[in-house]
């Protein structure tokens, strides 16, 4: 089971519900994947669009964890933040600043001033965070519980491109939970994340942008939960030469 | 003038923010969205009794898709 804030779920996957071709087809990709926790951005709506059969109206059964996607500034994020937990009645949020156009890397600086501020006001900050063991450690300090590394840049599917690195963070927090959000691709990517010790993922595009987003979603709820079992049940250290794992004993020796 | 979710509109004297939501065909009723005024929110519970000032910004909330 996944603890956070004291809520317990079964599924360690989190999805994003942008750039799904339908509403449909979001609402079967969710299902398919098990997922108990979804991301929703907060913007200018129009209320007389927000009736039943509404975006918000079918995540309902989901837990809702807003984003602050687009803001730079932690001014902005706090705003958003705020309204958001108002609009939503939860003090979850998914605190973005971010701080390069063509990367969507985020700003540490910013984050931990959000973050430092955002608790103080009694939020339940998942920041979505620099990989670096400085800046995620910065971020514990302050009081997060959970911590949402990148493994590559946002919506590009590279997966984790620094496996030996992701490690080297993961065993540097061994007591948060840690959730690696952005930059996944492929169900391998999943798998790999929990296998180097990953509490859960968070992922939108590699479902969204698929051919079949719904079938995807069904791959990606495989993929974690293969890579959680193997992560539990030891894996093997590698190494450089062969190991026989046929017996030796009893060979058969020609004759003549 | 008050400027609602970018658009001005007229200001109406002792306006409250549930008057304002009645006027733009909303349901304050409705969940899921959440209002503020010159940047700062404006809780559910004082939508009734806040009143709107002339050259007020508001800004109409909810959620919409995202990563």
């Amino acid at each position: 089971m996944l603890t956070i804030d004291n809520k317990q779920f079964t599924s360690r996957l989190m999805l994003g519900t942008a750039r799904y071709p339908s509403l449909k087809v979001l609402d079967d990709a969710l299902v398919a994947s098990g997922t108990e926790i979804v991301t929703v951005s907060i913007r200018r709506v129009n209320p007389a669009n927000q009736g039943p059969g509404s975006f918000y109206e079918s995540l309902k059964r989901y837990t809702l964890l807003p984003n602050t996607a687009g803001c730079y500034t932690a001014k902005e994020a706090i705003y958003t933040a705020q309204l958001a937990r108002e609009a939503l009645g939860t003090h979850w949020i998914k605190l973005e600043t971010i701080g390069d156009e063509r990367t969507l890397y985020p700003a540490p600086k910013e984050l931990l001033a959000a973050t430092k501020a955002l608790i103080a006001d009694g939020f339940f900050v998942l920041p979505y965070s620099p990989n670096d063991i400085d800046t995620c450690r910065a971020l514990v300090d302050l009081g997060c519980e959970v911590v949402m590394p990148l493994c590559a840049p946002i919506g590009s599917g590279q997966g984790i491109v620094d496996p030996a690195h992701m490690q080297k963070l993961r065993d540097a927090l061994p007591d948060t939970t840690l959730v690696i959000d952005a930059g996944i691709g492929r169900p391998s990517d999943v798998t790999m994340a929990f296998e180097l010790g990953y509490d859960a993922v968070l992922m939108n595009t590699a479902v969204a942008g698929a051919m079949s987003p719904v079938r995807m979603a069904e791959a990606m709820k495989h993929a974690a939960i293969a890579g959680r079992l193997a992560y539990k049940s030891g894996i093997i250290p590698r190494k450089q030469y062969a190991t026989s794992s046929s017996p030796l004993e009893g060979m058969i020796e020609p004759h003549g | 003038m008050i400027r609602v979710n970018g658009d001005n509109i007229p200001h109406i004297a002792d306006e409250t923010v549930e008057q304002l939501f009645v006027r733009r065909g909303f349901d304050p009723q409705q969940q899921g969205f959440a209002v503020a005024i010159n940047g700062e929110v404006v809780r559910r519970s004082q939508w009734p009794s806040v009143r709107l000032q002339n050259s007020d910004v508001v800004d109409i909330i909810g959620a919409v898709q995202g990563g």
